[in-house]
């Protein structure tokens, strides 16, 4: 079914019911941009505390109190990529990083790290919002951060350590056992046709299974399935997820 | 055996001939006494066709490949010539046998000792100068020895078959010189074409020196200019990290502020004008932002190549920040459709934004004022990803067929009353090359339709 969405300034009454008596942390040290976004959501009836500094964060008693954390990747005192991984390491709030640098190693230091999405400078008020907004849409009730992944293989069962839980077909446990004990190394697609028992079969058939095997799982947690692919290759699994 | 021997050690096409010309001296030179006719009468001959073979060899040693090729069919119909003229011609008139094959031996003397001398003084080497006064000697001995064969022996024809005699003192002297003139002409040519050989040996030796030289001068050259490109793109890279975080950073200061100022008139504060005069700045520094994007983009696109990572992205809400991105009057006339669950690509987040953002600010740009631009979110199991389509209802048959709209500073036909660069579409066709995927277009019933296809 298509939703059809509605425009962002609409979006934005959604919004402000999903921040009002939300507890937001910015740690930013740009006075002017953190005040006045500080204000912004403040106006839309959410709790904001502003840390200008990463040191001054991790010294805060309720550092790890807050519904939302909006980081800047470029602090004085600590790095922007190491306070995302010790908020992760401790909650499972959602953790959106706002920065100015455009190569791809920021979005990728930040990811790997655990925020939940990365937005790039400039950027106006609203777009945070609604950055906060896909998150909490995407992620529905589970929280944000890293998933650990686990295939009980023989219930068939792909679980997360977040409580969701995705049924597999025979054919898909089996390609997904082998892509685990592959790890990082994968599974090219003649070895997978093996695995599936279809020798027979061509690439598109053992693409078309995986492909509809990641839908399944992202369908039903919101997340990224942990399968990647590896191209010209086959296939492989993100390290955090193991088989029972 | 020297010749034998250099031919074991370095078995050149050269040595090989001229070996096979002392072979056949060697063998004329044996045959010179094989022939006694009594206890007191000897004849003294010596094979003409080894003689002549001695000297085409030695010619043929020292001539290049081409001329060898060149002049294998005369030479071949020469020794026919030869062989015949010396089975049919009656031995009654052996002088003028005789008179004839020296003048021959003369001839190809001296035509090999003008081979080596056609080549000017300077650029001859000892070996080929002393190979050719060889040659000229050669030469002018057998033509003495012809002319002696055609005027002195015609009137003592001491050589005829029939009547060979004990030879007198005078006969003896002529024989004694013919053969101590072979050997002088042997030896001396030997000596001359082992220094023509090893000067040549030589020369090669310098070439390949020469060669070498050059080939570490362009190496060096080489490294030159690529310390220097590397020095290029250090400083291209610390020009752009400075442009991206310092000259962003203040504008998003600014937007901020202006964002702050926009709410408090919207609250109820200053007149239209001045919300008017607000939401213009606002649209500049849009306009600023997207432009200054796309300028850091297009001058990284090579560095991205290189390094170019992704990972998972929601495509819904990159559409809807790239929706916000231009500008809050504009994005009320944007709709997003989505696929109704939750979708993920495979991308950079920051230049799909871009790409999503340059689609939009193209199509609230060329379509009619005041409808609306619709993106549509859709999954593309043919290609393991998902295709975005950004579509307005504009009128540009001129682009119907799209295929000059992806190129740099290519501008619309409906461009010319506003602003732009021309590289919009341009980096949005190179940021999907990046991702190993394709923009597209088409132009139906009033409606463009930009198509963003993005694999896995």
């Amino acid at each position: 079914m298509i939703v059809i969405l509605t425009t962002p300034v609409r979006k934005e009454f959604r919004v402000l019911d999903q921040v009002l008596g939300t507890r937001i942390c910015i740690i930013d040290d740009d006075d002017e941009f953190g005040r006045y976004l500080q204000q912004f959501f403040e106006a839309r009836g959410a709790r904001v505390t502003l840390y200008q500094a990463g040191d001054a964060f991790l010294s805060a008693a309720d550092a790890l109190a807050y519904d939302f954390y909006l980081v800047d990747l470029t602090l004085p005192g600590a790095d922007g990529v190491d306070l995302v991984l010790f908020i992760r390491a401790q909650t499972e709030a959602v953790i959106i990083v706002i920065s100015g640098r455009m190569g791809p190693d920021a979005f990728n230091a930040a990811l790997v790290a655990g925020a939940d999405m990365f937005i790039n400078k400039p950027v106006r008020f609203d777009q945070v919002a609604q950055a906060m907004a896909a998150v909490k849409r995407r992620l529905g009730t589970g929280g944000g951060g890293a998933v650990r992944w686990e295939l009980s293989f023989d219930e068939r069962i792909l679980r997360s350590n977040k409580g969701e839980a995705v049924e597999l077909t025979a054919t898909e446990s089996h390609l997904l056992a082998a892509l685990i004990e592959a790890g990082e190394a994968g599974c090219d697609r003649m070895t997978l046709r093996n695995i599936a028992a279809s020798p027979d079969a061509d690439e598109r058939a053992i693409d078309a299974a995986v492909f509809r095997m990641r839908k399944k799982i992202e369908k039903a947690t919101g997340r990224p399935a942990p399968i990647k692919t590896r191209h010209g290759l086959g296939y492989h699994v993100v390290p955090n997820i193991g088989l029972r | 055996m020297a010749s034998v021997a250099l031919l074991i050690v370095f078995g050149t096409r050269r040595l090989a001939w001229w070996t096979a010309s002392d072979v056949m001296a060697m063998v004329a030179i044996t045959l010179l006494v094989s022939r006694p006719l009594g206890p007191d009468i000897v004849l003294y001959t010596v094979s003409p066709l080894l003689v002549l073979l001695t000297i085409l060899f030695r010619f043929l040693a020292i001539a290049d490949r081409n001329t060898r090729e060149r002049l294998r069919t005369s030479l071949i119909f020469l020794l026919f010539l030869f062989v015949l003229f010396n089975v049919l011609h009656p031995d009654e008139h052996a002088h003028i046998r005789l008179g004839v094959n020296t003048l021959a031996f003369s001839g190809l003397s001296g035509f090999a000792a003008a081979y080596i001398l056609k080549k000017p003084a300077k650029q001859r080497s000892l070996g080929e100068n002393w190979l050719a006064a060889s040659f000229c000697f050669t030469s002018l001995v057998f033509a003495t020895r012809s002319f002696v064969a055609f005027v002195y022996q015609a009137e003592h024809s001491i050589w005829t078959i029939g009547n060979i005699r004990t030879l007198d003192t005078k006969d003896e002297r002529i024989i004694v010189f013919s053969l101590a003139a072979s050997v002088i002409v042997l030896l001396s040519s030997h000596i001359g074409f082992i220094i023509f050989l090893l000067q040549r040996m030589r020369a090669g030796e310098v070439r390949q020196e020469i060669i070498a030289a050059r080939e570490e001068e362009r190496r060096m050259q080489a490294e030159e200019r690529a310390a220097e490109m590397f020095k290029i793109m250090e400083e291209r890279s610390l020009f752009f990290g400075i442009v991206t975080h310092e000259v962003r950073q203040p504008l998003n200061n600014a937007s901020a502020i202006l964002e702050r100022l926009r709410e408090e008139l919207e609250r109820g504060g200053g007149s239209n004008r001045l919300r008017e005069l607000v939401h213009e700045t606002e649209r500049v520094f849009d306009h600023v932002t997207l432009t200054l994007s796309n300028a850091l983009v297009a001058g990284s696109l090579l560095e991205r190549r290189h390094e170019f990572k992704s990972t998972s992205c929601d495509p819904v809400a990159l559409s809807e920040l790239a929706a916000l991105d231009c500008g809050i009057k504009n994005a009320r006339r944007i709709k997003i459709e989505n696929p109704g669950n939750v979708l993920f690509i495979t991308a950079d987040p920051i230049l799909l934004q871009i790409a999503l953002r340059n689609l939009l600010d193209n199509a609230l740009r060329y379509g009619y004022p005041d409808t609306d631009v619709t993106v549509v979110i859709k999954e593309a199991p043919a290609i393991q990803g998902a295709i975005i389509c950004v579509h307005n209802r504009e009128t540009s048959p001129d682009w119907a067929d799209g295929t000059n709209m992806f190129v740099p500073k290519q501008r619309g036909p409906n461009a010319k009353e506003t602003q732009g660069s021309g590289l919009g579409l341009y980096i949005v066709s190179e940021i999907m090359a990046l991702h190993n995927g394709k923009v597209d277009t088409r132009h139906e019933d009033g409606e463009r339709t930009f198509c963003l296809h993005l694999p896995d």
